[in-house]
């Protein structure tokens, strides 16, 4: 069978991802850190749902009960050029 | 299923937590119990540098640390998991010519330990890292045994193996309160059920206060913030582990590829939160550029916040409680990666035998009421010990 | 050049190229039109791999040309890991691409592929334990495999970004049908109002839409992409209307600040009404060879078709779950592309009627009723597509599998709601299952598309899911501000009352 990926940015497979619950990291945090979905470059915008799903149907567990993994800054991968300002937040209030 | 009764129990299911259970159980000790109110290492046991190092400025640290060193590199074998430990050696950059004197007088001391570190000139490091700033560079010192670890990895590898040595972990169960009869620890209740228990170690992290308090001890420490920042993946470009004592600041080049570095913001505040600030990140995305300026077009993909219970030394704290019986400290860590291994064992020796062992009897507690913290100046993090004079 | 991809008559949208221009793929010359986006002109040429995966290799094609996937990313003037959907041509640009090797086309590293079951998630923790020595060598070949694109050159130092504060009236984050909409209502009122846009125009991805409809109150059909022009326009004449395009709004920090980047500028915003509109991403279904070149997200198609003016190809067939799919097979029969078919995965009693579906009906194009795609054909780009029948009375044997040969494949996917910056600004969601294929985290909105206070969501980020429902909203959104800020008039109540009748209807 051809490889169905789930995970792009690195590759992860749906069998690779049935694998790995089966092994025992079946907590959506330690799935995403053993296996490294949503946090490719594309940070779980092309894979989210679809991990969800297949750790739902596989855990048994009913999608409404799932906790989604905490969403932090950056929304989109910015350059970090861009965030190197000249002053700092706060170095106005000092003065 | 918890049991009604354990041995021992081990409030914090981290690297420190599950390093202690796994040592017990190796040695026979009887029956174990790690309490984690989240998933295994869901704190700073994740969301740390990775950083493996023993070139420190001082007796204390060096005789711990190289201890642990020396356990890291039998590690994965040890616990049967590959915990990753890369090989890359652990640079401190020195930008000025005054921090180039301390690198000098640093690696004195450390050959003195018998550390194998080098003294690097401005051109061996730039020979080493080409694409560092030539103008953020004076020298600095290499361990080249040094290097990093999947923490993530670790905290598996040392779950794994506690368990099948017949170490009971549960994780999603929140420690609600510890019972004291006449100076000795009876019980622990938990969000689930009490256990009772006459040793309880206090191996909870960034919550190590909270739990100290529910014996009604007060530890020296205070919570802090430190966030990282993680890029995009790029091909390898810095292969050691970097410290640099001039932005401090600290950084290494992941699995991936991806550049993972933390820093210091001096004007940030003690919290517990793990949300991310902006001063933070700008003050790190200023500081990685000034280092490498090809980092500037090199994209921020990610970035997280862990806490850390932080003595006013940086040291741990490793040991018993003089007023209450059967409650020990495990906490107190800010290089807590790096000296898990050590810290488990030795303090699994501790609480076998009943002596001290020597590598870990420094980071006391009560070294704080005598006024005599460990001082060590090769340390990234800055220490609080002189400018705020044991405001703890 | 094979200028033959390059659309020049369309029924619906007049495609006026720029002046040509030249840039560089990897040492070799290719034409391009000055205004259009990097893979654009490599596409047009005759590139179909974009990239390699990372860790298999696998040869990767333009996907979403949203600026989300990763399956674009190239080295351009010296920039690692640049999105080439996103960024515009200009003449004399050096392209190069990533983590390939002799090249995009035959790499060698792809033998990954075929050894994977050696190196499935996590096998290095389990295996290369003993001997130290064999781990050694094994971490140094780990290392030197890691990552994507080159580190730039550190010989010109990054100029200092300036950073500016702004404590607008309303900031509204997205300039999609909904941000548009909100604005609007805000700005009648007289509110100061700041929209922040990623790209460089305002309409979001209706600009790239020709589908008709009427909205609420217009009384006549027009295109999508009519509809968000005249919105911008409409936008431009208040002056206390400003507008930053360009810029990304990507995070919600811990003091409260929402932090925007921009051309030269970084951008802190404390505002005192924010609405959230920053519309979805589509997501696909997964399914075997799901990531062959010549796989389109519909979006992506879109962009390519009416932003750019290039075909993807010649025959086409349509995956959708919904009555989406017919409407982007209407746009890309129009785009003179033979659409062999469509397959949709409900049933030909549930999926209903709409004016794309008979236009598809009555140019006898295919209609698979419960299928869905099995696989893609193809080892470098897409040569066909296998569908399979689903368990349905109508079916007398699911599983039936129905190859049709093509050289694209579009996906028309679930969206699913752009809400990170609630989320980071800690919201709360709940999931909303549509149908067994597609459920939405959706954010807690209360009344009056408020989330809390002085807070809105509107459009796809709130969980909206067509393209009226997002106007109203971002109607209520807008009006709700006004009033939330003391500055409506007693009309504010009125429309308000009106907009929520039209959202219930």
């Amino acid at each position: 069978m051809s490889k169905k990926i789930v995970c792009f940015c690195h590759d992860i497979t749906e069998t690779d991802l049935i694998n790995t619950i089966e092994a025992g990291y079946d907590h959506i945090e330690m799935l995403k850190r053993f296996t490294g979905v949503f946090m490719g470059p594309c940070q779980g915008k092309m894979c989210m749902q679809n991990v969800l799903k297949i750790f739902a149907r596989e855990t048994g567990q009913p999608i409404e009960s799932l906790r989604v993994p905490t969403l932090r800054p950056p929304a989109e991968p910015i350059p970090l050029g861009s965030l190197a300002t000249e002053t700092l937040r706060g170095d106005d209030d000092k003065e | 299923m918890i049991k009604s009764n354990y041995d021992i129990v081990i409030i914090g299911g981290g690297v420190q937590g599950l390093a202690l259970a796994y040592n017990l159980a190796k040695n026979k000790f009887g029956s174990i119990a790690v309490i984690e109110k989240s998933y295994i290492g869901s704190g700073a046991s994740s969301r740390n540098g990775e950083m493996l190092r023993s070139a420190f400025a001082s007796n204390e640290w060096i005789q711990f640390f190289d201890k642990s060193m020396q356990l890291w590199e039998t590690l994965s074998a040890e616990l049967d998991f590959n915990v990753m430990f890369t090989h890359c050696g652990y640079l401190v950059l020195a930008s000025t010519s005054k921090e180039f004197e301390l690198c000098r007088e640093n690696v004195n001391t450390q050959h003195s330990f018998g550390l194998k570190t080098k003294l690097l000139n401005q051109r061996d490091v730039l020979k080493l890292i080409p694409a560092l700033n030539p103008e953020m560079v004076s020298g600095g010192t290499l361990q080249s045994n040094g290097g990093f670890a999947r923490h993530d990895a670790v905290v598996w590898a040392y779950a794994g193996a506690a368990k099948r040595l017949g170490v009971d972990i549960f994780p999603y169960t929140e420690v609600t309160g510890i019972q004291v009869e006449a100076g000795t620890v009876r019980s622990v209740k938990t969000s689930k059920s009490e256990i009772s228990t006459s040793l309880v170690v206090n191996a909870a992290g960034g919550h190590a206060g909270d739990v100290a308090g529910m014996v009604g001890v007060s530890l020296p420490s205070q919570t802090y913030r430190l966030e990282m920042i993680v890029t995009e993946p790029l091909k390898p470009f810095l292969h050691p582990m970097l410290a640099s004592l001039n932005t401090l600041s600290y950084m290494h080049q992941s699995t991936r590829g991806e550049f993972v570095g933390g820093a210091e913001t001096e004007t940030l505040p003690p919290a517990k939160s793990l949300k991310s600030t902006l001063v933070a990140t700008q003050d790190m995305a200023r500081k990685f550029t000034k280092l490498f300026p090809g980092l500037a077009s090199a994209r921020l993909m990610r970035q997280w916040g862990g806490i850390v219970d932080m003595t006013p030394d940086i040291a741990p704290v490793i040991g018993p409680v003089k007023k209450i019986e059967g409650f020990i400290l495990d906490c107190g860590w800010v290089y807590g990666f790096v000296g898990a291994p050590a810290a488990g064992e030795l303090l699994a020796q501790y609480i076998m035998t009943g002596k001290m062992p020597p590598e870990i009897q420094p980071f006391n507690v009560e070294r704080f009421e005598k006024g005599e913290p460990i001082i060590d100046r090769s340390l990234v993090v800055p220490s609080e010990t002189e400018t705020e004079g044991g405001a703890a | 050049m094979t200028d033959n991809l390059r659309i020049h008559h369309h029924p619906v949208v007049n495609f006026n190229h720029g002046k040509q221009i030249s840039i560089r793929f990897n040492g070799r010359p290719v034409p391009a039109y000055e205004g259009e986006t990097i893979a654009a002109a490599l596409y047009a040429s005759g590139i179909r791999i974009f990239s390699r995966s990372m860790k298999y290799h696998r040869p990767r094609g333009l996907y979403c040309l949203s600026g989300h996937c990763s399956q674009c990313l190239m080295r351009v003037n010296g920039e690692p890991n640049v999105r080439v959907c996103q960024t515009i041509v200009k003449e004399n640009m050096v392209i190069e691409s990533q983590n390939a090797w002799p090249s995009l086309q035959f790499d060698i590293a792809a033998i990954a592929g075929k050894l994977d079951f050696l190196i499935r998630p996590g096998f290095y923790y389990r295996y290369l334990i003993k001997p130290r020595w064999l781990y050694h060598i094994w971490e140094r070949f780990l290392r030197n495999a890691a990552g994507i694109g080159k580190i730039a050159d550190n010989s010109k130092p990054p100029s200092p970004v300036k950073r500016i504060q702004a404590s607008p009236q309303v900031l509204v984050i997205g300039g999609g049908i909904a941000g548009m909409s909100a604005a609007l209502n805000a700005v009648r009122s007289g509110a100061e109002v700041w929209l922040v846009e990623k790209e460089g125009k305002l309409g979001g991805r209706l600009q790239y839409d020709t589908r008709e409809f009427e909205l609420p109150e217009k009384g006549s059909k027009k295109y999508a992409f009519e509809y968000v022009v005249e919105m911008a326009n409409k936008l431009a004449n208040y002056t206390c209307f400003h507008l930053l395009t360009n810029t990304t709004a990507f995070g919600w920090y811990e003091e409260d600040v929402i932090a925007a980047t921009g051309p030269g500028k970084f951008w802190e915003f404390e505002p005192q009404c924010t609405i959230i509109a920053t519309g979805s991403y589509e997501t696909p279904p997964v399914f075997e060879n799901n990531d062959l070149p010549g796989i389109f997200l519909s979006t992506g198609i879109q962009r390519l078709m009416h932003r750019d003016g290039v075909l993807p190809g010649k025959q086409t067939v349509v995956i959708s779950s919904s009555n989406e799919g017919y409407v982007i097979a209407k746009q890309l029969y129009e785009a003179g592309i033979s659409v062999l078919g469509i397959a949709e995965s409900r049933s030909g009693q549930s999926s209903n009627a709409c004016p794309e579906k008979d236009f598809i009906l009555s140019k006898n194009i295919p209609v698979f009723h419960s299928h869905k795609i099995k696989s893609a054909i193809g080892k470098k780009q897409v040569k066909g597509v296998v569908l399979e029948s689903l368990p349905d009375p109508a079916n007398s044997n699911p599983g039936t599998e129905t190859k049709i040969a093509c050289d694209t494949i579009c996906i028309s996917g679930s969206r699913a709601p752009a809400n990170d910056l609630l989320f980071q600004h800690g919201c709360g969601g709940t999931y909303i299952i549509n149908c067994p294929d597609h459920f939405i985290r959706k954010p807690e909105v209360n009344n009056y598309m408020s989330v809390s206070d002085g807070l809105y969501a509107a459009g796809e980020a709130g969980g909206s899911n067509n393209i009226k429902q997002s106007f109203i909203e971002g109607k209520i959104a807008g009006l709700s501000a006004t009033k939330y800020l003391g500055i409506g008039d007693r009309l504010t109540d009125e429309k308000l009352n009106i907009a929520v009748e039209q959202l219930q209807r």
